[in-house]
């Protein structure tokens, strides 16, 4: 059953059916398989119940507050400190592009917007500076990767609704991985820039310039800090604190000039849309889910990885790699849906923290955004910039394989990710 | 010879039923997964394999409700909350009136001999082709927790913040003067550590489950209310057993949840001694004061069930069966 | 003529829906508001914003459903058919086109029945029938079957070719 199921789906997804028609189509054919008589009434109920789920709406309102940014002009005025931070260094544009990332990361939860937003601007920009148009989009995609590992996370949402852990934790534990694949990013930029002599300004900026930015991009700074404090101190639900920073995001926007009320309207609409593009796929795969949990699927699964239960690091990579092969063919969002729930009683025996779990699940399909043939952010990042989505596909890779070292050394160490939920916690 | 032996052996067509619960197959954690696993066993001993279980723990058909529905249209059983439910016999509410049992064998009692309770039984039957089989105990009594002052009496809710689970606890608090907050079960942890409430309501069960007593210093044994799950199952595919496979089955229904109800209060004192050890300080009010606790609570309780448009005769039924018609004047 | 006709409806529709959906989901930001408001300025939060936010919110996704896919916003790998020769992407095309509209045909009917099967459930917060938020399925699925049917076989645009 499993294994027609695979092969319905994979085989749907390349006739480039939409995902969530290709799930549906694939339960359909899982359901012939276990009894017919049960589609009538678990596809619907399962369907609906997929999303309907307080947590999970926290997406709509994270991806608003992201849209918001972009057409508020804070987006910029967080480039613009990032610039002159950074900028003045030997590839400087990439530097920025990757900060830029970790500042954004703070107000945004998913990856796309990250990529969409920036790269429309950092990527003539870094063109100029002298790099290659194929390392700009790489470098765009790559660190947008950030978006999701920094909170707020829709991913983390999404990986602490299914298994009852706590939004707060799981946020607080993103924020030194999320530094360090900055860190790591920047590494990649400057031995690029290195290699290939670009130049160096040679101008510093003055001390009242950073001021000035810094206080032109305060109010996005602040943001996270308020969204994060208001979910670990218990003040807010994920939810209510998506709402409160679209509200925040949309005042701040309308005091510092440049938000229209049509420009907030076009927010709402292209909110409502990916809201609808995702949501249908998480509800098809909650049909998925149930027929695989009703097969006892997950199951077969955790005996089958027992024999390695004694080694929490061994089971870490076996479900990275299960997940790194799975992303590269499915939709982010599906395949935690599907993986979540298989993954987490095997780490349960394998006495691993379900926080440490979820940094590293998240992470994992954080990286499959990237990973050819269907990474969202490669897609995103191949259009903002104008480039062959195949000539994109080929370097991508060393943004890949340094995103995957971060991960082999969050499995080496989990205290880089349990460290700050359990100092503040 | 062995041949005939064998088809005679398989005369009796075996079937399987789906059993699902919530919470996870650990014996240790979870009194529901314990019931579970000694009702499979006991079904397939008196009916001779003729009814075999299979267990979906982790709420893995489903959610509360999605259980139920499924329950209603299919051949299943089903360990339902009062979530599952109460969306089909709102009236099941009446149960939970606060500080309605002294002890487990009042609560016993109400449930297998109460005339409210066959009434539900019938309601829900009636509305959804589900039979109720058992009331499952899962945890022992609710009991106040705070970290704030030793609570042995009503007035010493005066200004504290409660983690509310649902309205009906709201009520409860702002009768004895505190105030109730909805903060959902997976956060009540970090509220109650960072002071975003000061206490709580739960089983000894929960509170040990939660690590709550790491973060709440004060547990009051109040027997605020019977922490209790139902055991349902599909009207129709029970009615269509012969009485011989029905009667084992039943048997074995009573007899887990007796296993059950031992197994339960064999626990609660022991979680409270660890409880105790865990530097909790353990306060029984007394008589005087639990009639205090009764005093204020249950009108307020009463008054919202009331908001709830839930019929008198039920409120009638249920406080006659548990000897406290004297709260309907 | 029945082409410009087409083309004319699907003009209508697609905005028209997607408005709706815009506007429910921004009621679904001020129900949530409300509450955190409620919550800390008015000292106690009502029960029903959480059933309330997540019915909008369903229902946005639904309602948008058909106005995506027919601007090709449905996540999708679009490779094959711009690698195959014309007459089999034109076929491939077909094949996409009748499975979508299987799919969303087939889930409004089913959706239906289920969402009048449960009409015995009133639902915790807002204490209303089962049934009337889960029509958000049915009403989205022939949404979409409607979408699909005007927007005809032809080829889907996906995220690269529209951005
Ligand atoms: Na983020
Ligand atoms: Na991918």
């Amino acid at each position: 059953m499993t294994v027609t199921m695979l092969v319905v789906f994979l085989g749907h997804v390349l006739l480039g059916l939409p995902l969530f028609i290709a799930l549906l189509t694939t339960a359909f054919v899982g359901f012939l398989f276990v009894d017919f008589s049960m589609i009538p009434r678990m596809m619907p109920q399962q369907f609906f119940s997929g999303i309907n789920v307080f947590s999970l709406m926290a997406i709509p309102l994270f991806i608003l507050a992201g849209n918001l940014m972009n057409v508020s002009g804070l987006t910029e005025r967080l480039m613009g400190f990032a610039r002159l931070i950074v900028g003045h260094l030997r590839g400087g544009m990439g530097h920025v592009n990757v900060v830029s990332s970790v500042f954004f990361a703070g107000v945004n939860g998913s990856a796309v917007a990250d990529t969409s937003a920036l790269g429309s601007l950092l990527v003539p920009a870094m063109e100029k500076e002298g790099y290659s148009r194929a390392f700009a989009a790489g470098l765009t995609a790559g660190s947008s990767l950030i978006g999701p590992i920094i909170p707020p996370s829709i991913f983390m949402i999404l990986y602490a609704s299914l298994t009852n852990t706590s939004v707060g934790d799981l946020f607080l534990a993103g924020v030194v991985p999320g530094m360090l694949l900055g860190v790591a990013f920047m590494g990649m930029n400057a031995w690029y820039a290195w290699r290939h002599r670009l130049p160096k300004s040679t101008q510093l900026p003055s001390l009242g310039q950073l001021g000035f930015a810094f206080i032109a991009a305060l109010p996005a700074l602040i943001a996270p800090f308020i969204i994060v404090a208001g979910i670990v101190l218990g003040f807010v639900t994920p939810t209510e604190s998506g709402a409160l920073t679209a509200l925040y995001v949309a005042l701040c926007g309308v005091m510092l000039g440049g938000l229209r009320l049509k420009e907030c309207w076009k927010a709402i609409l292209d909110t409502a849309r990916l809201t609808s593009a995702i949501f249908l796929i998480m509800a098809a795969s909650a049909t998925i889910s149930w027929l695989l949990s009703y097969a006892q699927v997950p199951e077969q699964f955790v005996s089958l990885l027992s024999p390695y239960v004694d080694n929490s690091v061994v089971i870490l990579l076996l479900l990275s790699a299960i997940t790194f092969v799975t992303g590269m063919f499915m939709e982010e969002v599906s395949a935690l849906m599907l993986l979540t729930p298989i993954f987490a009683p095997v780490a349960m025996m394998a006495g691993i923290d379900p926080i440490h779990l979820g940094i590293i699940i998240t992470l994992n399909i954080t990286i499959a955004l990237i990973t050819p043939p269907l990474g969202a952010c490669v897609f995103v990042a191949a259009a903002v910039s104008r480039l062959e989505i195949v000539s994109l596909f080929r370097t991508i890779w060393p943004f890949v394989l340094t995103a995957i070292a971060v991960l082999i050394l969050l499995i080496l160490f989990p205290p880089l990710t349990l460290w700050l939920p359990t100092l503040l916690g | 010879l062995i041949g005939s032996a064998l088809m005679a052996g398989n005369a009796v067509a075996e079937t399987t039923i789906n059993l699902g619960y919530n919470g996870a197959p650990d014996p240790e954690k979870n009194a529901v997964h314990v019931f579970a696993t000694n009702l499979k066993e006991l079904v397939e001993e008196k009916t001779d394999n003729q009814i075999q279980l299979e267990l979906y723990p982790n709420s893995s058909l489903g959610e509360e409700q999605e259980r139920m529905e499924q329950t209603m249209s299919t051949p299943m059983l089903n360990v339902a909350s009062f979530a599952g439910v109460s969306p089909l016999v709102d009236e099941i509410f009446v149960s939970a009136i606060p500080f309605l049992f002294d002890d487990f064998a009042a609560a016993r009692t109400f449930f297998d001999e109460g005339a409210y309770w066959q009434e539900v039984s019938a309601a829900l039957k009636e509305r959804a082709g589900i039979d109720m089989l058992a009331v499952v105990e899962e945890g022992g009594f609710l009991a106040f927790t705070n970290n704030e002052t030793p609570i042995s009496h009503p007035d010493d809710f005066e200004g504290l913040r409660f983690r509310a689970m649902d309205p009906s606890q709201v009520a409860l608090y702002e009768a004895f003067g505190a105030s109730g907050t909805p903060i959902p079960w997976t956060e009540t942890y970090m509220a109650l550590r960072t002071g975003v409430a000061d206490g709580q309501m739960n089983p000894p069960m929960y509170i040990i489950l939660g690590s709550l007593y790491e973060v709440q210093d004060y547990l009051t044994l109040a027997n605020i209310q019977y922490s209790n799950q139902f055991l349902v199952g599909n009207s129709e595919m029970i009615a269509g057993w012969d009485d011989e496979l029905r009667g084992a089955f039943q048997e074995a229904v009573a007899e887990a949840n007796h296993n059950a109800r031992e197994h339960n209060e064999e626990q609660v004192d022991s979680r409270i001694a660890y409880l105790e050890e865990q530097g909790m300080e353990v306060i029984r009010p007394s008589e005087e004061d639990l009639s205090a606790f009764r005093d204020i609570g249950q009108p307020a309780y009463l008054e919202w069930l009331e908001e709830r448009d839930i019929e008198q005769r039920w409120i009638d039924m249920a406080l006659e069966d548990a000897g406290m018609s004297d709260l309907l004047d | 003529m029945l082409n410009t006709l087409r083309s004319r409806l699907l003009a209508i529709s697609r905005p028209v829906t997607l408005t709706l959906a815009g506007a429910l989901l921004s009621l679904n930001v001020a129900a949530i508001l409300f509450g955190v408001f409620a919550r800390y300025i008015a000292g106690g939060a009502p029960i029903w914003t959480d059933e309330l936010s997540r019915f909008l919110i369903i229902a946005t996704v639904m309602l948008a459903a058909g106005a995506v896919w027919s601007e090709g916003g449905h996540m999708r790998v679009g490779l094959l058919e711009k690698l195959l020769p014309a007459p089999f992407a034109r076929l491939l095309n077909v094949y996409q086109w009748l499975l979508t509209l299987l799919i969303a045909a087939g889930g409004a009917w089913v959706s239906y029945r289920y969402a009048l099967s449960v009409s015995m459930f009133t639902t915790s917060g807002l204490g209303i029938s089962r049934t009337v938020p889960l029509l958000s399925l049915p009403i989205g699925f022939l949404l979409l079957t409607w979408h699909v049917l005007l927007y005809g076989p032809a080829p889907l645009t996906t995220v690269e070719d529209s951005l």
